[in-house]
């Protein structure tokens, strides 16, 4: 969820919980303060009336309204209470809420119980109104504040979500570039990712160099060896002894030349120097490398079954090339004479198998660098870990199972 | 034809140089930058054999300085670097082919005679040797006026041999010039031999004897059975 989400979704929940609680506690309140009025113009009244008791006026009008004080001789209970009377004034409602005083007044003519009451529905009433003002004005300040909030947490956290931005396309190749800010905490969330990014750009270049300069330096002797013994090829009479030691050293340089490619890619790989992705068609690399390897299948005799399908994938082209190169290399070079090489694409998912030999190992170790199941083979045994590191660099999943039953050895690459 | 061979290695200068010389070409070498500039300026080739990694300066302006003199010198670069934005900086820079090291010195030759052949283009492009004529242009193959059909891989193994007449071609080598990387899918470089008995045969039908000989273990030569 985005923080500004997150958060605008808290402060609803806050503010409409808020709200709730104002009105209800508005609702009371305003009751509360309302029947304290009555109460107290209650006993105002009664102490008005007592007075005139005393002193001998009478008070009783006999107009029979249900505000009309009363006086009885029978005794009632004395204090404030709440009840229903017949309303004279609204046939729709018989009984209205009334609050009544009574108290014992001492008269000439002895104890007497005086009742004076006064009608609730004037303040319910303005109860209601007051509510029926405060709330939608509470309702628009509420909303008001919510846009509020939204604009200013938008414009608070705009620096952060640039630098979320700019992070999330970041390759660890260059220092980053962060726009400058006045916020203290993103000023300094800045110069920390800047200075960290400084140090990957500068470890990332150091071992760039590295690999560059072992590059260098492996394969200029690797090419005067190389150069020299081919000279040596050419030299006109070569005694017979000789010949074989010959190729074998030539065959010893190419084989060295084939482990230090292996391994230059497999660092390269990893130190994420194969930056940019297009949409390459992993189908379209398929045919064309069983078009490369056309004679070499005609003399293992290998039956090929490889419907052309489509499966384009976002991936660097070199090593999309790669990864299809070496699956189908492995499928060739240990598929058994005579047997059968097959290429599945379907939805999201290349498979590629071949009939071979039980595997001396589980299958999965052939993943690790240098794992051959012939030791003696000229290959330096990194095909499958390329395919593995190109995999995991952009999320794939590989997976490698051999079938007993059909002797099939089955490589499935998930995109 | 007249070729510079620039390159800061003594022992790979001499064997580019002996190799080429023996293939026909005018060596001539330089074994650094300033060296390289210097000639560049006072002679004219007709191709620079060029290493990016000079001790006293970088290969890319050597090819600079050629360019901007309009020099109609082809470039064939030599690197030890692998990566691909050097390559591809070159070839932008105008130079015309691209060999990493190591590479088979006939690889190399081959490669200088297909830039020369592009640039000098005025020549007929065909290739000749003892009543084998390829027309480069048509791909069209006839010995002693005889049309040979050949498939794809056979035309690019005559090909390499017909640049290095006499050459001992290793099976390895001939692989790798016609199969690239796909070499990788192999386990040994036998197959090569039947598509090279066939090579043969195709070429012995055509009525024009025994071009290529097998020289014991080492490789194959392409000769001229008259000779």
């Amino acid at each position: 969820m985005k923080l500004l989400t997150q958060q605008n979704r808290f402060y609803l929940v806050g503010t409409l919980l808020l709200f709730a609680l104002g009105s209800v506690g508005l609702y009371a309140v305003l009751g509360y303060e309302f029947r304290h009025e009555v109460d107290q113009d209650l006993r105002a009244e009664a102490r008005l009336l007592t007075a005139r008791l005393r002193a001998g006026q009478t008070v009783a009008d006999a107009d029979g309204l249900p505000t009309s004080p009363t006086l009885s001789a029978h005794p009632g209970l004395s204090g404030l209470r709440d009840t229903l009377l017949v309303n004279p004034y609204d046939s729709a409602h018989p009984l209205a809420p009334y609050r009544a005083l009574t108290v014992r007044v001492i008269t000439a003519a002895g104890p007497r119980w005086l009742t004076v009451r006064r009608s609730l529905l004037e303040a319910e009433d303005a109860r209601e109104i007051t509510l029926g003002v405060m709330l939608p004005l509470m309702g628009g300040l509420l909303v008001a504040l919510l846009g509020l909030n939204r604009w200013l947490s938008r414009r608070v956290w705009r620096p952060l979500n640039q630098t979320v931005a700019q992070l999330r396309d970041y390759d660890g190749h260059r220092p980053l570039a962060l726009a400058p800010t006045d916020i203290d905490e993103f000023a300094i969330l800045h110069r920390t990712l800047e200075e960290m990014s400084q140090r990957l750009g500068h470890e990332y270049e150091a071992l760039r160099e590295f690999t560059e300069n072992a590059a260098h330096e492996t394969r200029t002797p690797l090419a005067i060896l190389q150069a020299r013994l081919e000279q040596l090829v050419q030299v006109p009479g070569l005694p017979l002894p000789a010949r074989p030691l010959l190729v074998d050293a030539l065959g010893g340089v190419s084989r060295l030349l084939r482990l230090y490619q292996g391994l230059t890619l497999l660092s390269k790989i990893e130190n994420g120097q194969f930056a940019g992705q297009q949409l390459v068609d992993l189908g379209a690399l398929v045919v064309a490398r069983f078009t490369q390897l056309e004679e070499v299948i005609a003399d293992k005799q290998l039956q090929v079954n490889a419907p052309s399908a489509a499966l384009w994938v976002s991936m660097h082209p070199a090593l999309a090339e790669s990864l299809v190169h070496n699956l189908l290399n492995n499928a060739v070079r240990h598929g058994l004479p005579g047997g059968q090489v097959a290429v599945m694409i379907s939805e999201r998912k290349l498979v590629v198998s071949n009939t071979g030999m039980v595997p001396e190992a589980a299958p999965e170790l052939f993943f690790q660098r240098f794992r051959k199941n012939d030791a003696a083979s000229a290959s330096p045994g990194l095909g499958l870990s390329i395919v593995q590191q190109i995999a995991r660099l952009y999320g794939f999943d590989v997976s490698y199972i051999f079938e007993s039953a059909a002797s099939l050895h089955v490589l499935t690459v998930k995109v | 034809m007249k070729v510079l061979i620039v390159e800061d290695e003594p022992a790979l200068r001499a064997a580019l140089v002996e190799y080429l010389t023996q293939d026909g070409f005018r060596c001539e070498q330089a074994a650094g930058y300033a060296a390289a500039h210097e000639k560049v300026k006072l002679y004219e080739y007709d191709a620079v054999l060029l290493d990016l990694t000079l001790p006293d300066g970088r290969g890319l302006d050597l090819l600079r300085t050629l360019k901007a003199d309009r020099s109609a010198a082809g470039v064939l670069i030599l690197t030890a670097r692998d990566a691909l934005a050097d390559k591809l900086a070159g070839l932008e820079l105008g130079a015309d082919d691209y060999l990493t090291k190591p590479f088979h010195l006939a690889e190399v030759s081959a490669r200088l005679r297909a830039v020369l052949r592009r640039r000098h283009f005025e020549g007929q492009p065909k290739v000749e040797f003892a009543g084998i004529v390829v027309d480069l242009a048509t791909t069209a193959v006839t010995v002693h006026g005889q049309p040979v059909i050949l498939t794809r891989k056979q035309y690019e193994l005559l090909l390499y041999f017909l640049a290095h007449p006499g050459r001992v071609l290793t099976k390895e080598a001939l692989a790798e010039h016609a199969w690239g990387d796909g070499v990788d899918a192999v386990d040994s470089f036998d197959f090569i031999y039947t598509h090279l008995k066939n090579l043969r045969q195709k070429l012995q039908e055509a009525g024009g004897g025994q071009y290529l000989r097998t020289v014991y273990g080492l490789g194959y030569q392409l000769l001229d059975p008259d000779a």
